[in-house]
């Protein structure tokens, strides 16, 4: 059981210039429950790639406590990580891209072909197995990154706003082909992301961020049914509530679309 | 995006100069100080290994140096030295501007020239060296048709791409207003080819002053190349030292000096993405 | 931004009969030209200044049959190929350790910068008047010329390394091993290679300059002793055949490896024709649109 517990983290950066230290996580504690769908929410800059780093286990907290299925560590489960940029390897093919992560897992490699190949049809690019990244698009590249990901079957999977640098229709096709992979091997989810709209289409649950030193402002149930849609009136108005919670003195002109959902 | 710049941030190359103290007393400044002590060290513990000076130790040498710049024609030597280098570039910068121009607009004198500039690059100026001596015979032409040998090639090279690299847009908007083609050669194609052609100055003229050398060491009766041949002959070794990290700094001074500066300005309008 | 002339790339025409027969035509004429120049030249100055393209043609000949070319063309290779060898050792070392540590990089850049300021030729004389006349003047003056140069090449490759991808191989759970395999070294390897091709043209001219003064064998002193005769057929004939094999093992060799290793960088292929159509489909078309059509 992948239930990811974080107690109390906080994390401290030196200041470059200067003798000062930057608080980047206060106090900071989130709870993940097995198999569900988590959209951490908040600013750029708040700190939710740290946590992601902590969790990964790539950054040392300077106090708290990361438990993943009840124990310390990582122990057996596994973790994916689809990064903000692809983050590929780009003198390996895409197929020897996705067998980096399978080698690391230690899987044995009798499976390589046939899971590679599986995840690459998955994410629509099974045609491009044995092509190299730099001669792919951008999305394309993210979605070779997020087939990385998937390929290893991970207890839990980590995404650092892995769709902000693509263009709208790609990221629109790959947040329904995630949420597919997802749903069907009831993976937990960690999703880091800036856009309200993006976490209320993907998530069960979203966390509101605060600015530095970042802690959860806000927490609740996306009340919406599954299979969703992209266009829902009642993503926008999640969006709202968002908003109002990190930003509740915005400009009146911006808040139009309240006015117009009470009229 | 603001996580990112966080954490510490290994791939940055390191300020030269750390806030809040004096740049002399910073870590990088004692460790190249130290650098450079070692190499003196080294080059002192190598000159006492072997016997009778055969390598003269740095303070013999730097003495050498002083004595040279001090007595022997040193500056009307260099001077010498300077001119022809200066009188060869002037020749291959000028061909090269021609040529390159004219293989980048041209498919056809492309296609005509382009074998003689590759192979011609790949000559090393020992052998232009040699062929303008022979030929030219010991006299001041000889460093200049070297120089123009060696040298042209390389800039060609430099100006031909920057000018099929050209925006051809830029030649149509031209066209548009109405500039006619001399004023299209001066106000479009040669300003945008000033920092390629200066570039391919600086890379021709580190080829230039060694063939220059070269020329001079292998019969020319002044210059640096004899000073440096003399010495060689007389096996003084702090003679030959001397004389060419001196003659190697004034270079290095013009090259990264003068003409560094040079191509800065003339870049100032491209945004600082790319080192020089 | 580039989907679509990229793909305009990928399926350009294949070359017709005219595309290759037109550039033959012009380098064809230009050979003849350059040829009949030079004839015309020697004859114009007179051929005991200026030798005709056949006396050289001659000579070159002569140069293989009776003049030992083999044997000093070996000597010279070997010293050549020693040197480099040594510099590239040198050079891996140094570069990946000025590119992993600041410190080891403050104590070497001004080491490297100004070694790579002093020419060939100094160092050439240097290890002539150290060493003697002896087969290792010329690969110490190689060494000496030549890792600046490398190192350069290796410490910047090293440099470029993408730090993020070690945090990447860290998630995926990938050991030392794996990641020195898989990341460090294929992103290292290119700016070897490219160096070594650098370090290569650079050696030969360094060694035959160091041959020069003070080797009695190898390509050098055979064209200082037809210097020293005054015979510019054999200065020409040597010169000529020697950088025919440099130019061979530059074209041949180390720049198909070069390529080998950084094919992963071209775009484009390897794209099995599936792959190429699909990308030619409506959808990749779509998206390449909204995104060339967008300001970013």
């Amino acid at each position: 059981m992948a239930t990811i517990e974080l107690e109390k983290l906080n994390k401290a950066y030196p200041v470059k210039s200067g003798t000062g230290v930057l608080q980047v996580l206060h106090d900071f504690s989130l709870t993940v429950n097995d198999g569900e769908v988590v959209c951490l929410l908040g600013p750029s800059g708040c700190g939710k790639s740290t946590t992601l780093d902590i969790l990964a286990g790539l950054t040392a907290p300077d106090s708290g406590t990361v438990s993943v299925g009840g124990s310390a560590g990582w122990g057996a489960l596994t973790c994916g990580y689809v990064f903000q940029r692809p983050q590929l390897l780009n003198w390996r093919t895409v197929r020897q891209n996705l067998e980096f992560a399978l080698a690391g897992k230690g899987e044995p490699k009798k499976s390589w072909r046939e899971r590679t190949d599986e995840y690459l049809a998955l994410v629509g690019l099974a045609d491009f197995a044995d092509a190299y990244p730099l001669s792919l698009s951008g999305g394309m590249q993210q979605r070779v990154s997020l087939a990385r990901g998937l390929v290893i079957e991970p207890d839990v999977l980590l995404m650092d706003e892995p769709f902000s640098n693509l263009d709208e229709l790609t990221a629109r096709r790959l947040r329904f082909e995630l949420l597919e992979i997802v749903s069907e091997q009831q993976t937990t989810v960690l999703f880091v992301t800036h856009n309200a709209l993006e976490a209320a289409f993907l998530g069960d649950r979203i966390c509101v961020v605060s600015p530095r030193p970042a802690r959860v402002v806000d927490e609740f149930d996306v009340p919406i049914g599954r299979p969703r849609s992209p266009e829902d009136v009642a993503l926008v108005e999640i969006q709202r509530r968002v908003l109002d919670m990190l930003e509740p003195d915005r400009p009146a002109r911006t808040r139009l679309g309240k006015d117009l959902a009470d009229v | 995006m603001d996580t990112i710049s966080l954490e510490p941030d290994v791939q940055a190359a390191a300020p030269m100069r750390t806030a809040g103290r004096p740049w002399y007393l910073t870590g990088a400044v004692w460790q190249r100080v130290l650098a450079a002590g070692s190499v003196l060290l080294a080059w002192w513990l190598l000159s006492q290994t072997f016997a009778d000076g055969v390598v003269p130790s740095p303070l013999v040498t730097a003495e050498r140096l002083w004595h040279i710049v001090q007595n022997e024609d040193f500056f009307s030597t260099v001077a010498l030295t300077l001119g022809r280098v200066a009188a060869g570039m002037v020749v291959a910068v000028v061909a090269a501007v021609v040529l390159g121009i004219a293989m980048g607009r041209s498919r056809r004198i492309e296609l005509f020239l382009d074998m003689f500039i590759l192979v011609g690059r790949s000559i090393p100026g020992l052998v232009w060296a040699l062929v303008a001596v022979m030929v030219v015979g010991l006299n001041n032409a000889a460093p200049v048709v070297a120089v123009f040998l060696t040298a042209t090639p390389l800039v060609v090279l430099q100006i031909w791409e920057s000018t099929k690299a050209l925006d051809p847009e830029l030649f149509n908007m031209a066209k548009v207003f109405g500039v006619g083609p001399v004023e299209r050669l001066r106000r479009v194609l040669l300003p945008a080819l000033v920092p390629s052609i200066v570039a391919g100055t600086k890379l021709g003229l580190a080829l230039a002053w060694q063939v220059v050398v070269l020329s001079e060491l292998f019969g020319l009766g002044a210059g640096v190349g004899y000073e440096i041949n003399e010495s060689f002959s007389n096996f003084d070794i702090a003679g030959v030292l001397a004389w060419t990290i001196s003659f190697a700094a004034i270079m290095a001074v013009i090259e990264y000096g003068v003409i560094g500066q040079v191509q800065r300005y003339l870049v100032r309008w491209r945004p600082k993405t790319s080192a020089s | 931004m580039s989907q679509l002339t990229h793909d305009a790339k990928v399926l350009a025409p294949t070359r017709s009969m005219a595309t290759v027969l037109e550039p033959l035509t012009y380098r064809v004429a230009a050979l003849v030209v350059a040829l009949s120049g030079w004839w015309l030249l020697s004859r114009w100055i007179g051929t005991d200044i200026i030798p005709g393209p056949l006396t050289v043609g001659d000579r070159l000949v002569h140069v293989v049959v009776h003049e030992d070319f083999v044997v000093h063309m070996i000597s010279t290779l070997a010293r050549v190929l020693v040197g480099l060898a040594l510099s590239l050792l040198v050079a891996t070392f140094l570069g990946i350790g000025m590119g992993l540590s600041k410190g080891v990089e403050r104590f070497f850049d001004g080491l490297v910068l100004g070694g790579r300021t002093m020419p060939g030729l100094a160092w050439a004389l240097l290890a002539v008047m150290v060493i003697g006349v002896s087969g290792r003047a010329p690969i110490l003056a190689v060494v000496l010329a030549v890792s600046p140069l490398l190192t350069l090449q290796i410490w910047e490759g090293t440099k470029a390394l993408d730090r993020d991808l070690f945090q990447m191989a860290k998630v995926f759970g990938a050991g030392r091993g794996q990641q020195l395999r898989e990341v460090v070294i294929p992103a290292i390897l290119p700016s070897i290679v490219g160096g070594a091709k650098l370090g290569l043209a650079l050696s030969w001219k360094v060694t035959v300059l160091a041959e020069l003064f003070g080797v009695t064998s190898g390509v050098g002193y055979e064209i200082n002793r037809n210097f020293q005769v005054f015979s510019l057929d054999g200065v020409l004939a040597w010169a000529l055949l020697f950088a025919l094999v440099m130019a061979t093992i530059e074209y041949g060799l180390i720049a198909p490896l070069y390529s080998r290793l950084t094919r992963w960088r071209r775009r484009g292929p390897p794209l099995s024709i599936t792959a190429r159509l699909l990308r030619q489909s409506a959808w990749f078309r779509r998206v390449a649109d909204t995104r060339s059509a967008g300001p970013a």
